[in-house]
């Protein structure tokens, strides 16, 4: 049977809520409460009859061993790991010269602890298969030792070698393929091959996850990451932006024979419309109900749609 | 810490030899561990360390005798499904009190967690900390009412 862990955030770390233990078991996570009882509780156990004491008490008796003043009480919570690994794991940047020619990052970034997958893990308080899950999630990968996880800039330079170097080599991306054959027209252009990988793993059928040596794309799922991808690529930039533009730059980046498939649909509560041009936005960002100066346009935006990312995901499914 | 590992219940455990238990069946657990809870604290003489020689200085001889614990419905040859006992326990502390409480199933078992102890000879790296569940208790006795006085 494998072992339980109580885990918490590191101290310093300040993601939205304060920091809680948690209990661990692979699958679930459960929140420790302190419970004070205005009680006493006695922890007891037999004891061996004692010959110096009163005649009374020479029989097998019990003794207390303890008298703990605070209980712990067990409360499953679905948290997402997201929020804690966006926040220890440093970012990967990739530059891409005119040439068509890539930077990449070379040094470790300051102000972040060189963090192994499972080291990070044991900083973030949630069950291991929501640690994995969102180390999936935001494509996240070991270097030299490291955890990293792409920028947006990043993951779209890797999407697009990996697009490219299927497209030159006649690779089906949603049938089964030898990572090999893809790895061999991507190597050159110096990106870490893990990265690779985790994009692919990001896109991977529900049913076979796991890395190997073939690897498969799933559309449903590609299409929508795709275009949050691009979408978040607008972020910060206050350039206007047709969605017609963004739409055909979406599909322009999709295999050919997915193009059709690209909708706005996909990425609903991601974006707002504003007559035809596209904002984006994420994590509150432009969300606040209460103005009004872009709420002239067509509104998509509800209130229960921050969480972007969730989003995505049950569009992908 | 960020994290923990957290053992659970060794199987056969209790391998210590524990002295006979003298609780109901339904109370005894493979450790011998209960819970006993009550509304009020319990005071306790000060122990005076100066009385006691070294030779008796052991764990039995710091036992402070608190009064005794009865389950006056119980029988040991009633069958398990008859739980009409449970309904009635008496704590008598020292000479003059008595509680009366009853035995309760807990809303949630509790589990009995402490420092996972090492056998000899065992190094552990660094401060890895490690805890174990002792036990898993599922029954308490509770005493909420408040003491009658009872003649010796």
């Amino acid at each position: 049977m494998k072992s339980l862990t109580i885990k918490s955030a590191p101290t310093t770390s300040s993601v939205s809520a304060p920091s809680h233990a948690v209990l661990c078991t692979t699958g679930e996570t459960f929140q420790l409460r302190q419970v004070h009882s205005s009680n006493s509780i006695f922890l007891i156990q037999p004891s061996q009859p004692n010959d110096t004491a009163e005649e009374a008490f020479r029989s097998p008796g019990l003794c207390t061993i303890a008298a703990p003043k605070v209980t712990l009480e067990l409360h499953r919570v679905a948290t997402s790991s997201v929020p804690h690994l966006r926040k220890l794991i440093p970012t990967f940047h990739v530059q891409e010269d005119g040439d068509g020619d890539f930077e990449m990052m070379t040094s470790w970034p300051t102000g972040f602890e060189k963090r192994s997958k499972q080291e990070t893990f044991a900083h973030v308080p949630t069950c291991e298969e929501e640690c994995e899950r969102g180390w999936i999630e935001i494509v996240a990968f070991e270097l030299n030792g490291g955890s990293m996880r792409p920028s947006i800039w990043a993951l779209l330079s890797t999407y697009k070698a990996i697009l490219s170097a299927a497209t030159s080599q006649g690779i089906q991306l949603d049938s089964r393929f030898p990572v090999e054959d893809l790895w061999q027209m991507i190597e050159d252009d110096g990106f870490p091959r893990a990265l690779v990988e985790a994009v692919l793993a990001r896109l991977a059928p529900e049913e076979h996850i796991t890395r190997g040596e073939w690897a498969s794309i799933d559309k449903s799922k590609c299409i929508p990451w795709l275009g949050a991808l691009i979408l978040e690529t607008e972020q910060g930039s206050n350039r206007e932006r047709f969605a017609s533009d963004f739409l055909k730059e979406w599909k322009d980046n999709l295999p050919e024979a997915w193009r059709a498939s690209a909708s706005l649909d996909f990425i609903k509560g991601s974006y707002t419309l504003k007559n035809s041009t596209i904002c984006f936005y994420r994590d509150g960002v432009n969300t606040t109900s209460t103005t009004s100066s872009t709420s002239t346009g067509i509104s998509k935006v509800t209130s229960g749609s921050r969480k972007w990312h969730e989003k995505f995901r049950n569009t992908g499914k | 810490m960020p994290s923990v590992p957290l053992h659970p219940p060794v199987k056969g455990r209790g391998g210590f030899v524990s002295p006979a238990n003298p609780l109901p069946q339904l109370l005894q657990t493979p450790s011998g561990l209960a819970l006993l809870e009550l509304q009020g604290t319990i005071n306790l003489p000060p122990i005076n360390l100066s009385d006691t020689s070294d030779e008796h200085l052991n764990a039995a001889s710091l036992e402070t005798p608190i009064g005794r614990l009865v389950f006056p419905d119980h029988s040991s040859t009633n069958p398990p499904e008859n739980t009409a006992w449970m309904k009635r326990v008496y704590l008598y502390v020292g000479k003059h009190q008595r509680l009366t409480g009853e035995v309760r199933k807990l809303p949630n078992p509790t589990a009995v967690i402490r420092r996972k102890e090492y056998s000899q000879g065992v190094t552990v790296l660094g401060e890895a900390e490690e805890l174990e569940i002792v036990e898993i208790v599922r029954w308490k006795i509770l005493f909420s009412q408040r003491p009658e006085p009872v003649g010796s």
